[in-house]
C-alpha cells in the first residue's frame, strides 16, 4: 500500500492509519528488531528525543548520504519526500561527521546510512552536508512510551563466554579493523572453528556484519541488537553490558571462538574505556591492532602495553606495505600478520592462541 | 551451552627441528594425549575438539604442527631436504622439552592421528613401540603394510626383505577407524600401483586391508591380535563432521584411556 492511495486509508483508524504509513515508508537497518506494530500514534512536539528513539522523518534535501540500508542490508537510493523510519543516536566519525541527538523533535540530519539521525555539529572538510531530514513525528507505544530500540535488545539472565574472544581495535577509523576482523574470520573458520563475530560499539550500520557473515561467521551481532543506534556518548557501564549480552549470544550459538571489533581509535573515549574495562574484567583472551600506518602502530602498542596488554598481532592497513610493516615491527616489537596470514588456517590459528608475550617480533 | 574447559594454548617450537604444538591441560600425573593433524593442519580444531571435551577432561592434550617446510613429508616419517628433521625424532624432542617445561609424563603416550596424521601416529608405533601406551589410527589414507617384502613405507621392508622394525608395535592396542563413507578417491587419495595392489583404492578399503593384514602378522608370530576395526556409520573424510555427528572424541577417550 502507497501513503498516496487516500481511497484506500479512508475508514481506517488512527493506529491503522499509522501502521499503513510505517509499512509504506523506508525503514532503516538499525530499526530491524523492533516490532512496529508497537507504534500506535506519533508525537509531533513537546518531546525531548533520546538516543535510540525511532521516528518517521521525510527526507528534505540530499547529501552526503544518498542511500538508506534497509533491514536486509540492501542500500536502496533515497529521494527528496523519501518518509524513512530511523532512530536518534550520536555519531563520533572523524571521517565525516561529530553530530549528537537534538534536544527536539526539528530538522535534523541523516548521519549514517543505516538509518541514524541527529544534528551534525562538525564534518569533515571532503565531505559533503549531510541529508537533510524533518521529523514527521516520533513513535509512540500504547502506554505513552517512545518506541525504543532497548525495548528490542537481546537479553540474557545468564552471562556466557565464548571459548576464546580475540579483540580487534585501532589506531582509528578506516584503519582496517573490519578488514582485519573478517580475514581472522575467515581463517578461524577454515582451520575448523565456529567463529562468531560482533562489532561492540560503533555507528549502526549492516556492512560490517555482512563482511563478518561473508567471510565464514556463523553468526554476526552488533551493539543495534543490544539496543543502539550508536555508541558514542553511551556510558561506561552500559558498554560493558552490551558487550557481555553481545558474547553470552555468541556463547549460546556455541561459537568456538569470538572475534569482536571495537570501533574507531584507542583515542576514542568509549573505545578507550571498554578495552580497559574488557581487559581489567578478562573479557578479551587477546588483542589484534589494527592501524593505518607504522607510527599509530607504534602508538598503539605502547598504549596498549601502558595498560598491561601486548597485542597478539599488529595488522590493518599499514600490513598491505612490507615497507611500513617493517618500520612497526621494528617500533613495536610485535610481529605483524597480513591479510593473507590472517586468512591462512594455520597462521591465523597460531595468531588466536598465542600467549601474547611469545609473539613478540624475533 | 558450552562446558568451561582447558583451551589449548599455542606453544612455538622451542628450536629448530621440533614442530609447533597445541597444549592444552598440561598436568602432571595424569595420561597425555598426543594427537596428530592431516594435510589441512587442523592441529589447533584437534586441540580444541580434544580439550573441551569432558571426557578428557583429566588428559594432557597435546597437537604437534608439522609443516611440509620443516619435517618434509611428516606421515611418511619421510625428509625431503638436508635441513627437514624426520617427525619422529622431532616428536619426541618436543616431548621431552614439555616435560621438562610442564613435568608431565610422556613416557607412554596415548596416541591419535588423523588422515595424515593416522599415518604418522601408526608409523610412529611401529619405530618406537615402547612410548605408545595405546594408538587410535582414523581415517588414513594408506598404510605400511605389515610385510617386510614391502620396501618402506609401503610396508615395513628394508628393500632387502628383512623389517625395519621389530614386531613389539603388534602388542599396542590399536584401534582403526575410518567411516564408511570414506570411499571418495580424491587427489587426495594416493594411487601408487604398490598401495593399491596390497590395500585397495579407498580408505575404507585400506583400513580393512591393514587390519586383516596385521592380524595375519600377529598370528604367524603366535601373538594375540591387539588390532581392532571400527567403522563409523554415515561418516566421510572430514574430522569436524566425525566428531560434531560421529562422537569420534567419545570414541577415541573410550579406546585410549
Amino acid at each position: 500500500m502507497s501513503i498516496h492511495d487516500f481511497e484506500s486509508l479512508s475508514g481506517l483508524g488512527r493506529t491503522d492509519r499509522l501502521q499503513a504509513r510505517l509499512a509504506a515508508a523506508k525503514r532503516a537497518f538499525t530499526t530491524r528488531n523492533v516490532d512496529l506494530s508497537a507504534a500506535v500514534r506519533m508525537v509531533r512536539a513537546g518531546r525531548r528525543p533520546e538516543a535510540g528513539d525511532l521516528i518517521l522523518a521525510r527526507v528534505t534535501q540530499l547529501g552526503q548520504h544518498r542511500r538508506i540500508e534497509n533491514v536486509h542490508g540492501r542500500r536502496g537510493d533515497l529521494y527528496v519526500g523519501d518518509e524513512i523510519i530511523v532512530a536518534y543516536g550520536n555519531r563520533y566519525a572523524p571521517d565525516q561527521f561529530e553530530a549528537y541527538v537534538p534536544e527536539d523533535l526539528g530538522p535534523c540530519h541523516l548521519v549514517a546510512g543505516g538509518g541514524v539521525a541527529a544534528r551534525v555539529t562538525a564534518r569533515h572538510a571532503a565531505i559533503k552536508p549531510a541529508t537533510q531530514i524533518e521529523v514527521i513525528g516520533a513513535l509512540v507505544e500504547a502506554d505513552g512510551r517512545p518506541l525504543n530500540l532497548s525495548r528490542f535488545a537481546i537479553a540474557s539472565a545468564s552471562r556466557l563466554h565464548p571459548g576464546r574472544v580475540i579483540a580487534v581495535v585501532g589506531s582509528s577509523m578506516n584503519a582496517g579493523k573490519t578488514t582485519t576482523v573478517a580475514g581472522l574470520v575467515h581463517g578461524l573458520t577454515r582451520a575448523g572453528f565456529k567463529v562468531g563475530a560482533a562489532k561492540l560499539t560503533g555507528t549502526g550500520s549492516g556492512g560490517d556484519l555482512w563482511s563478518m557473515r561473508d567471510a565464514g561467521a556463523a553468526l554476526a551481532v552488533d551493539f543495534t541488537d543490544a539496543g543502539h543506534a550508536s555508541t558514542f556518548g553511551v556510558a561506561e557501564e552500559e558498554l560493558g553490558r552490551i558487550t557481555q549480552a553481545l558474547l553470552t549470544r555468541l556463547a549460546e550459538a556455541e561459537a568456538d571462538i569470538a572475534v569482536v571489533e571495537i570501533a574507531d581509535g584507542l583515542l576514542q573515549q568509549e573505545t578507550a574505556q571498554l578495552v580497559e574495562r574488557g581487559h581489567r574484567n578478562g573479557w578479551f583472551d587477546g588483542f589484534v591492532f589494527a592501524a593505518g600506518d607504522a607510527m599509530g602502530a607504534a602508538f598503539g602498542c605502547q598504549w596498549l602495553a601502558q595498560r598491561g596488554i601486548t597485542p597478539l598481532a599488529v595488522s590493518g592497513l599499514l600490513s598491505a606495505s612490507p615497507l611500513a610493516s617493517r618500520e612497526a615491527e621494528r617500533t613495536s616489537g610485535i610481529a605483524i600478520a597480513t591479510l593473507a596470514d590472517l586468512r591462512d588456517p594455520v597462521a591465523a590459528a597460531r595468531i588466536a592462541f598465542s600467549d601474547p608475550a611469545r609473539r613478540v617480533a624475533a | 551451552m558450552t562446558m568451561t574447559l582447558a583451551l589449548p594454548a599455542f606453544r612455538p617450537a622451542g628450536r629448530t627441528g621440533q614442530p609447533d604444538c597445541f597444549i592444552a591441560n598440561a598436568k602432571a600425573g595424569q595420561p597425555v594425549l598426543v594427537a596428530i593433524h592431516g594435510i589441512s593442519r587442523n592441529a589447533a580444531e584437534i586441540a580444541m575438539r580434544f580439550a573441551r571435551h569432558p571426557a578428557l577432561a583429566g588428559t594432557t592434550i597435546i597437537a604437534p604442527l608439522f609443516t611440509k617446510e620443516g619435517f618434509g613429508q611428516y606421515q611418511q616419517l619421510q625428509t625431503r631436504k638436508g635441513d627437514q628433521t624426520r617427525a619422529d625424532t622431532a616428536l619426541l624432542a618436543l616431548l621431552d622439552d614439555l616435560a621438562e617445561e610442564h613435568g608431565v609424563d610422556v613416557a607412554r603416550l596415548r596416541l591419535f592421528g588423523f588422515s595424515g596424521g593416522a599415518q604418522m601416529a601408526h608409523r610412529f608405533a611401529m619405530f618406537h613401540p615402547q612410548r605408545v601406551e595405546r594408538l587410535c589410527v582414523v581415517s588414513a589414507g594408506w598404510y605400511a603394510m605389515p610385510d617386510a617384502a614391502l620396501a618402506w613405507p609401503y610396508g615395513i621392508g628394508d628393500g632387502t626383505g628383512a623389517p625395519l622394525v621389530s614386531s613389539d608395535f603388534l602388542d599396542i592396542p590399536t584401534t582403526v577407524i575410518v567411516g564408511n563413507r570414506d570411499t571418495r578417491v580424491d587427489g587426495s587419495v594416493r594411487q601408487d600401483p604398490e598401495i593399491i595392489e596390497h590395500q585397495g583404492r579407498n580408505r575404507l578399503r585400506r583400513a580393512r586391508c591393514y587390519v586383516r593384514a596385521v592380524e595375519a602378522y600377529a598370528a604367524s608370530l603366535g601373538k594375540p591380535a591387539r588390532h581392532r576395526l571400527l567403522t563409523l556409520h554415515g561418516m566421510s573424510h572430514d574430522f569436524t563432521q566425525c566428531v560434531n555427528e560421529g562422537d569420534l572424541v567419545e570414541i577415541v577417550a573410550q579406546n585410549l584411556l
